[in-house]
């Protein structure tokens, strides 16, 4: 299942589920006291122990080495959450093992030798967890990892030490931000020991309303109690945002259906968007289909469209270099095929 | 005062450092002292006699009404196998390899206590491989059996490597083949 193509539980107001497992190598020190030997042995022996023991792995996975990919490939895959910014940047022996569905992916080399990454449309974190706990099952099979008994699984970082698990939910929470309820919020998940971050995680800016919500804790706790302590607060953070939706739009209709309207005359309309605007006009527009205020388009075609009209997906499928105007207008044509009006030229 | 490392508790350890004239002060809680190996305890009034004249003046006293202990200049543990020192992850946030758990085991343990849940680990198992130890204990039997092979060529025992050829013949066999199950 691909996060950006099917629809998943809850998808009016999760986007996505993904969970993240940090493993380790005993043999090897952490990749940031690796040398150039030491880190493409690593990741040889982290290939090898993935896809040379089975024939059909070896048929659904493919293997992308960071360094020979041009800075737009690398980019379009941080923009698909295939992988994070960090192993997109320069480093050693960086390399990405990716399912053909794109429902996982296994980092190597980033901060950890290994990050397993599945991610769920909607709010599916089992069947994250399931698909990424599979891939670790493969890889402890086939590689000495590092582990204690007392510390669990070792990892370069101590806020990832025990489970190595990192749940995260995308939530799109237009009504909680139009409400100004945000804030508080936010607040007070963080003081439940969850983290917020905007959409591309780490340190990040929401865009266009969507938050990514995750775990902080790994030590301590059992990966099926925290993905349950962090399912309960998603079921209640969705509850809070069906009522803010419902509470702003019947007290203020107009204002509601007309800020909708008005982004779905721009996104239909429009010659040259930024990417920062699509996102915003786009977070309105998936509200518009939650209230039933918009039809003929799915909330799952919003995510593809999402997922395909950053600033490097769009010069992936142009197939060459754009400039940023090049690019806006590019983005603008992609989202009118998509909502419906001819092509401009 | 609130302690300037942790920013939470209040500050009872005020710390004054003067190092070739200039004076840095450093205002830190218990725990924060503990865990930066400030501790006002035997081994560090100890360690006071060799720090004091290489570290310069130092003052270092408890609110509490505590005497003085002195400066005490932290053990810098390091992690025999990568060479990483405690000091070094304190700095970066981040271990060196996996051996460096048992290496800081006794000073990691607070560590977990501030940022994590708990300090034992109460998931999933690494999963035992019964491949990967069944592999391993084969390849440590063949290396003894080399090692015997190469002594009974060296004493002229031809009878006795040729048997030990053998052995090793088949027990490397499944190891070859054992990647297709
Ligand atoms: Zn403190
Ligand atoms: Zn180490």
């Amino acid at each position: 299942m691909t996060w950006y193509i099917d629809k998943g539980p809850e998808s009016d107001v999760i986007v996505s589920s993904r969970i993240r497992l940090a493993r380790n190598l005993t043999q090897f020190p952490f990749p940031h006291r690796m040398d150039n030997q030491q880190a493409k042995q690593a990741a040889d022996e982290i290939v090898d122990a993935f896809l040379n023991h089975d024939e059909k792995q070896r048929h659904d996975f493919l293997t992308l080495d960071l360094e020979t990919l041009n800075e737009i490939d690398r980019m379009a895959l941080v923009e698909k959450h295939l992988v994070s910014e960090d192993l997109a940047r320069v480093g050693k022996n960086h390399r990405v093992i990716i399912s053909r569905d794109e429902s996982l992916s296994i980092m190597i080399n980033e901060e950890d030798h290994i990050r397993i990454q599945a991610m769920q449309a909607g709010l599916d974190l089992e069947g994250a967890f399931a698909l990424a706990s599979g891939a670790s099952r493969q890889l402890e099979d086939n590689l000495n990892i590092a582990y204690s008994e007392q510390f669990g699984f070792l990892t370069a970082c101590p806020t990832n030490t025990g489970t190595g698990m990192r749940a995260s939910a995308m939530a799109h929470l237009p009504g909680l931000v139009m409400t100004g309820k945000i804030r508080t919020i936010v607040d007070s998940l963080s003081k439940m020991s969850f983290a917020v971050r905007g959409y591309h995680g780490e340190g990040s800016k929401s865009q266009g309303n969507v938050f990514q919500i995750s775990n902080q804790l790994t030590l301590g706790l059992s990966e099926e109690d925290l993905i349950n302590d962090l399912k309960r607060m998603l079921n209640q953070l969705i509850e809070q945002e069906r009522k803010a939706r419902r509470a702003i739009y019947r007290s203020r209709p107009v204002f509601v259906e007309d800020k909708i309207m008005r982004s779905y005359g721009v996104l239909l309309k429009a010659r040259q968007m930024a990417n920062d605007e699509a996102l915003n006009l786009l977070s309105d527009l998936r509200l518009g289909l939650a209230l039933g205020l918009i039809h003929g388009i799915s909330e799952s075609e919003v995510n593809r469209l999402i997922a395909s009209i950053g600033p490097a997906s769009i010069q992936k499928t142009h197939g060459q270099p754009m400039t940023p105007e090049e690019r806006d207008i590019a983005r603008a044509t992609a989202i009118r095929n998509l909502l419906g009006e001819q092509p401009a030229n | 005062m609130l302690c300037e490392r942790c920013k939470q508790r209040e500050a009872t350890i005020h710390l004054s450092q003067t190092h070739q004239g200039q004076t840095v002060e450093q205002h830190l809680c218990d725990v924060c002292a503990k865990e930066i190996g400030l501790e006002p305890n035997l081994e560090s009034v100890f360690d006071n006699f060799f720090g004091q004249s290489m570290f310069g003046q130092s003052i270092f006293n408890t609110t509490g009404g505590i005497p003085a202990f002195g400066q005490s200049v932290p053990r810098n543990v390091v992690c025999p196998t990568c060479g990483l020192t405690f000091d070094e992850f304190r700095s970066s946030g981040l271990l060196g390899c996996s051996h460096c758990y048992e290496a800081f085991a006794d000073r990691l343990e607070p560590v977990f206590r501030r940022v994590q849940g708990g300090t034992r680990h109460v998931g999933h198992k690494l999963q035992e491989s019964p491949d990967l130890q069944e592999k391993q204990k084969r390849l440590s039997q063949i290396a003894d059996l080399r090692k015997a092979l190469a002594k009974a060529v060296k004493d002229e025992q031809y009878e006795q490597a040729a048997q030990l050829r053998d052995e090793i013949r088949n027990i490397e066999k499944p190891i070859e083949g054992g990647a297709e199950t």
